[in-house]
């Protein structure tokens, strides 16, 4: 029995070192990894040549590491050891306060002549549309710079400001609205996904309160807030994908709106009455159940019967944004620019609307490599 | 090949394991060196096959030196013996002239001469530095007598190839291995003593220096803007602490895995920053290459026995030599020349203060030396040098500290003191205590331990692309 014991140790190693030679060599080999995004390495075939240049042997290490056993999971328990041990990042994320991950932005993260670019070319078209309508833009700051509260203490990330006075200078006044000083002034509210670096649909709210602030109206529409319906609480976002690990879950509330809606999407090719694709909130990609995602041009009717026009033109943010905006319109056009071959002037020229609203994210507008190119 | 691979773990290792064991042990275990003469083969020819030409031909020309060697040492014939030692010290210091010093030869002689000579620099054979010493060791011991040469070429393949010390040490002396090689008993003891200190040897590596080493790196990689005061301080301090990790953790995997397949080779490491001086800190820090030195150099040379005089000189040839053969590089030297200088100060006088000491005072003194050493061998290049030597000393342009600072320093809180508990004998003395009440008890629990520590390696080793081996390159 002693002996036994003795040997336990040594037993026990062995048993794990052939257990997983077993699993690796009988499980099936995995050709995608959507949690990475990327195509793992499938098993290389050996040939003389290869063998000794080494470039099989290369090729097979890197094909144990991505088709290793339940690799998920060794991933999450890696990056679960790395708290325990007090790291406060991985992969660029910042572990936050109350359960918030915080993608980490660094001046290497944008690329100043593109950012320059991208304001110029704002400027320009905001000083045109200005001729026949009332522009607004609305810069959403990123979740990071907007919770920055929440950072762990001594992190720091890219100031934001930086950018808006930058902004500020291009375009002419009251031309910006005010968004990030009412979501930071409501910071403790549920306003950025935990988990996905896009705000929540109470986040857009306030963003929609703002809106409406800046064309000084009062705000009648305050009661809203208490009509958005939960439709999903196992949401884990895009910053959940960058460390995987366990995490709290977010939750997904829609607004419907009163009156009956019709959404043409991408010029005809389906007509809806919801806002919403309910289906998506089945798969990985949830906040995809506003619009289906992001569109090249939507078409919604059925808001007020005022003959007024809305053109927005704007990023994924604006996906939970809109079904508040568009029961103030008779008819709201939804541009996003990046899915779209035509000219903001174009959209001007068609749509002749009474008011025009670019709503972006500000790191993804920083980002943006085709706003420029398309006046 | 490296140990803390995926590859070897769940691959090469089992397989290993289970030919061993299913092979019997007649024959003065001489099947069972062939399995470890092959299996060495394959790990050494992984990474580099054409090397495996190397390897073979070290093999053979120290099997025929060593044997004519003792031939003549038989026949009385000194003389001869001699010169086929001479043999084996020239080929072996040529193999290690040609593949890690070319560059450096070449360098120096074009700056001297103004002349220069373009050569291909070849890629460094892994563990050369290692096998050339341990094939050198073979010959010289069978001249003076202290073990017979080997007859059979498998059992002597597989001492110069043993994939577990191969290329990373310790360098184990044939002396201490001759028998071993004919005669030795695999128990249930020696199995889970190899299995844990293997394991121990992995966690060290895999979860404790590549996270120093990752912190060190950033260090290094600041611009003007971030290297503050205490972040150039720090990161030293992460370099020393990753070197010992990784380089222990390299020797214990080793040990480990020898003492599974039923030897057991002498430590090569012995808690080497709780040293009270430099002398005490080299009979702690790589204690096998110390020794090899000492043997093999500073013995033959006179050692201490004669003039004061010469004794100097005999410790400054071993530690040039000891400097030289971390790299082929000026730093490496310099920094050999720096323990150099501190070993002759406290011959002379040093170690009588340090011995009057309080011990604390002994073993700051003797960290400061050390840690100030790092800051030579951490880089090849000078530029570094200078530029952490100005930060730790206050010129840098990001001032003493910062919020990034701030930041990495609480980051890293938690692993600072597992790194400085851990190099310290206090988790060996626990552990001790806790085994020594019950023994059915302590194997549980070394159970434990094992599937803890390999479970969270793995995880390391499948996120990590960031594994490197620091003696790799010696």
């Amino acid at each position: 029995m002693k002996r036994f014991f003795r040997l336990m140790p040594a037993l026990t190693l062995i048993i794990m070192l052939f257990a997983g030679m077993f699993m690796g060599i009988l499980q099936k080999d995995h050709t995608y990894s959507s949690a990475e995004n990327r195509m793992l390495q499938k098993l290389p075939k050996p040939s003389a040549k290869k063998i000794l240049r080494g470039k099989f042997q290369k090729k097979y290490e890197t094909y144990l590491s991505d088709q290793f056993p339940k690799r998920d999971s060794w991933i999450k328990l890696q990056t679960t050891a790395e708290r325990a041990f007090g790291k406060k990042e991985s992969n660029g994320v910042y572990f936050g306060k109350d359960g918030y991950l915080l993608e980490k932005y660094t001046e290497e993260d944008f690329d100043e002549k593109l950012v320059k670019r991208n304001i110029t070319a704002l400027g320009k078209f905001v000083r045109q549309a200005s001729k026949t309508s009332n522009v607004k833009v609305m810069m959403v700051p990123s979740k990071t710079y907007a919770l920055d509260a929440y950072l762990p203490a001594f992190a720091e990330t890219y100031d934001e400001n930086i950018f808006y006075s930058q902004l500020k200078k291009e375009l002419p006044d009251d031309v910006i609205v005010p968004v990030c000083d009412i979501l930071q002034k409501n910071k403790n509210d549920y306003i950025y996904y935990r988990t996905d670096h896009h705000w929540t649909t109470l986040g857009a709210w306030y963003g929609y309160c703002s809106y409406l602030d800046a064309f000084g109206k009062n705000l009648k529409n305050a009661d809203l807030k208490k009509e958005q319906k939960k439709v999903c609480d196992n949401f884990l976002g895009t910053t959940h994908s960058k460390v995987n690990m366990y995490s709290q879950k977010d939750e997904i509330s829609i607004y419907e709106p009163k009156s009956k809606m019709k959404v043409i999407y991408n010029l005809g090719e389906k007509t809806e009455n919801s806002f919403y694709q309910t289906k998506f909130l089945k798969k990985k990609d949830k906040y995809s159940v506003f619009f289906g995602g992001n569109q090249a041009v939507l078409e919604i009717s059925g808001g007020k019967k005022n003959k007024k026009t809305l053109l927005m033109i704007k990023d994924s943010f604006a996906n939970c944004f809109i079904p508040f905006i568009a029961e103030d319109y008779e008819k709201v056009i939804v541009v996003d620019m990046r899915h779209l071959n035509l000219g903001m002037s174009m959209l001007l020229k068609n749509y002749k609307p009474k008011d025009v609203l670019i709503l972006y994210n500000s790191v993804q507008f920083m980002q943006d490599k085709e706003f420029a190119i398309k006046p | 090949m490296v140990f803390s691979s995926l590859l070897f773990l769940f691959r090469f290792l089992p397989c290993v394991i289970i030919l061993y064991f299913i092979t019997p042990s007649c024959m003065k275990n001489t099947w069972k060196n062939l399995v470890l003469f092959l299996a060495s083969l394959v790990f050494y020819a992984w990474g580099e096959p054409i090397y495996i030409v190397l390897m073979l031909f070290s093999t053979v020309v120290d099997y025929i030196n060593g044997g004519l060697a003792g031939y003549f040492v038989n026949k009385d014939n000194k003389k001869a013996a001699k010169f086929f030692v001479f043999l084996s010290v020239v080929i072996n210091l040529s193999l290690l002239g040609v593949f890690k010093y070319t560059g450096f030869i070449t360098d120096i002689w074009s700056q001297i001469t103004g002349m220069h000579i373009s050569v291909k620099e070849l890629a460094l054979p892994i563990g050369i530095s290692f096998y050339t010493f341990q094939t050198m060791s073979y010959t010289i011991d069978v001249y003076r007598g202290d073990a017979k040469p080997e007859k059979n070429i498998i059992n002597f393949g597989a001492y110069v190839t043993l994939f577990p010390q191969l290329i990373a040490g310790p360098i184990v002396r044939f002396k201490d291995i001759s028998v071993m090689l004919k005669e030795r008993s695999i128990t249930a003891s020696k199995l889970s003593y190899g299995a844990v200190r293997f394991i121990i040897g992995l966690g060290k590596k895999v979860i404790l220096a590549n996270q120093a080493g990752e912190i060190f790196n950033t260090v290094t990689a600041y611009t003007g803007e971030n290297l503050t005061t205490i972040s150039a301080w720090f990161g030293i301090l992460m370099f020393a602490l990753q070197i010992y990790f990784d380089f222990s953790g390299y020797s214990d995997m080793a040990i480990g895995l020898m003492s599974i397949f039923g030897f057991e080779i002498p430590e090569n490491f012995n808690y080497p920053y709780m040293s009270k001086s430099i002398t005490e800190f080299w009979r702690r820090w790589h204690i096998s290459l110390g020794t090899w030195f000492k043997e093999y150099v500073y013995i033959p040379l006179g050692g201490s026995r004669k003039s004061m005089s010469k004794t100097f000189f005999n410790i400054f040839i071993v530690w040039f030599l000891t400097g030289l053969w971390h790299g082929a590089s000026w730093n490496f030297i310099a920094w050999g020349m720096y323990f150099c200088f501190f070993l002759i100060l406290e011959k002379l006088i040093l170690l009588k203060v340090l011995d009057k000491l309080p011990s604390f005072f002994s073993h700051i003194y003797a960290l400061i030396i050390i840690y100030c050493g790092w800051l030579l061998f951490a880089w090849e290049d000078i530029p570094y040098h200078r530029i952490f030597v100005g930060a730790m000393a206050g010129k840098t342009d990001a001032g003493f500290i910062n919020t990034n600072t701030m930041y990495m320093i609480a980051s890293n809180a938690i692993l600072l003191v597992l790194l400085i508990v851990g190099s310290t004998n206090l988790p060996a003395k626990a552990g001790t205590w806790i085994c020594s009440k019950n023994e059915i008890a302590a194997n549980i629990l070394k159970t434990f331990f094992i599937v803890g520590v390999f479970l969270l390696s793995i995880a390391y080793l499948v996120n990590g692309t960031y594994n490197p081996f620091l003696y790799f390159r010696f």
